[in-house]
């Protein structure tokens, strides 16, 4: 998966591109770590790039809410595909996430 | 009332060892009638079956045993034992048949009464077919991934018989049409043409168990469901930590940490942790969860701020 970052003022991005599944998810485990040390007020996943999301991909988003929650920040999703949504929703997680239909970074 | 999955198990296993017998008594029967390599494959693949059908039957018997001291997490694992076992015979056969084939191709011989091979294969293939319609069934209300495998099997089995049935006919064509030196070489060349087709599966399946012996994690679907139960109650605990899953056999094992406010009462933890598991389990067939419950730091943003805990 290629992940690539913009930062906002104290919003960060993340563009996600390729499979969510057990392979990527450490990755964007990673990433999301190394975020929350970050001067941040929120997390956007840019989704847009993702065609399927499995469990182990939708573990860490729920993780990065919980995480995020914890420390006083938001996470929000932008231009999930159809498929990532439906499985967002069969698992009952999607209302979680504020939704933001375009992502404009300023960058 | 359902029945227990075992009795589903013993039914699948009982009809799989029956009708082996039968395939085995009739290929063999054909074999000495018609010399076919083909056939001699098909052989060699019911033979299998019939061994895998004794070992599973005594393995059901022995899977469905309880867990004791010895062995604390049950005998399920036997099951990808006799998977794993399945598979790499199949692989063996199929390798040993490829170069009797090729042998065969480099030295064409006979086949005799071909019609009896075509009747033999008819009658086998019905067997199959009809076997494993029934076995998959069993292995649906069993949820077994060895009975799963044995519909595979069966099914894989029929496949063959039909394939091996069709090459009598166009030797019996080609034998009808005068072209002899053509139709020698059907035979072995459907038997390489099995040989190499039967690899494939065969090796999905030993690779598949090996992994499930290793510790494999339970499946995407039953991955899907843990989230959902903790999806639901998302907004009564701080966080989850360490989730692993296991599989063994049909038996499925779920444990994490579940992180609740230090401040909550004891029993309304437990009672959390008591609906999770309660709701797990009953999301996912023959599954053990364990959840421990931890207290948190008190390191959150809340607790800096000295707000009120949203989980209390």
């Amino acid at each position: 998966m290629k992940i690539h970052e913009e930062l906002n003022g104290r919003r960060l991005v993340l563009f996600l591109k390729g499979n969510f599944d057990e392979t990527s998810s450490p990755v964007v485990e990673e990433k999301l770590q190394e975020a929350l040390s970050r001067d941040i007020d929120s997390i956007t996943f840019n989704l847009k790039g993702v065609e399927y999301i499995s469990s182990a991909g939708i573990r860490v988003l729920i993780m990065a809410y919980k995480k995020m929650v914890k420390s006083g920040k938001s996470v929000h999703m932008a231009e999930m595909s159809g498929k990532v949504r439906d499985m967002l929703e069969v698992v009952g997680i999607l209302p979680l996430f504020a939704e933001t239909g375009r992502v404009d970074t300023g960058a | 009332m359902p029945k227990k999955p075992e009795v589903y198990m013993r039914r699948a296993t009982l009809v799989s060892l029956s009708c082996n017998i039968v395939l085995v008594m009739l290929k063999a029967t054909a074999l000495i009638l018609v010399n076919s390599l083909a056939i001699a494959v098909d052989l060699g693949i019911s033979f299998v079956g019939l061994t895998v059908s004794v070992i599973l039957y005594y393995s059901i018997k022995l899977a469905n045993r309880p867990a004791d001291l010895i062995h604390n997490y049950g005998y399920g694992k036997i099951e990808h034992v006799c998977e794993a076992l399945e598979g790499v015979v199949l692989i063996g056969i199929a390798l040993a048949m490829s170069s009797q084939a090729v042998m065969r191709l480099l030295h064409p011989g006979e086949v005799n009464v071909p019609w009896v091979g075509l009747l033999s294969c008819t009658t086998a293939a019905f067997i199959n077919f009809g076997g494993s319609y029934y076995i998959f069934k069993m292995a649906k209300k069993s949820s077994s991934p060895a009975i799963y495998a044995e519909g595979l099997h069966w099914r894989m089995e029929g496949f063959i018989s039909v394939m091996i049935g069709f090459s009598f006919v166009v030797f019996m064509l080609l034998v009808a049409g005068g072209r002899y030196v053509a139709a020698g070489y059907v035979d072995p060349l459907v038997a390489l043409f099995v040989s190499i087709v039967l690899i494939v599966p065969s090796f999905k399946l030993a690779k598949s168990a090996f992994f499930n012996l290793l510790d494999a994690s339970v499946e995407e679907g039953s991955q899907m469901e843990i989230l959902k139960q903790l999806g639901k109650y998302i907004n009564q605990y701080c966080e989850f930590q360490d989730l692993k899953t296991r599989s063994a056999g049909r038996n499925k094992f779920v444990e994490f940490k579940l992180v609740v406010p230090e401040d909550v009462s004891f029993k309304k933890g437990h009672d959390m942790v008591s609906l999770l598991e309660d709701e797990i389990k009953g999301a996912i067939p023959n599954c053990e969860v364990t959840i421990k419950m931890k207290p948190c730091k008190k390191d959150c943003e809340y607790a800096r701020k000295d707000q009120k805990c949203p989980y209390l």
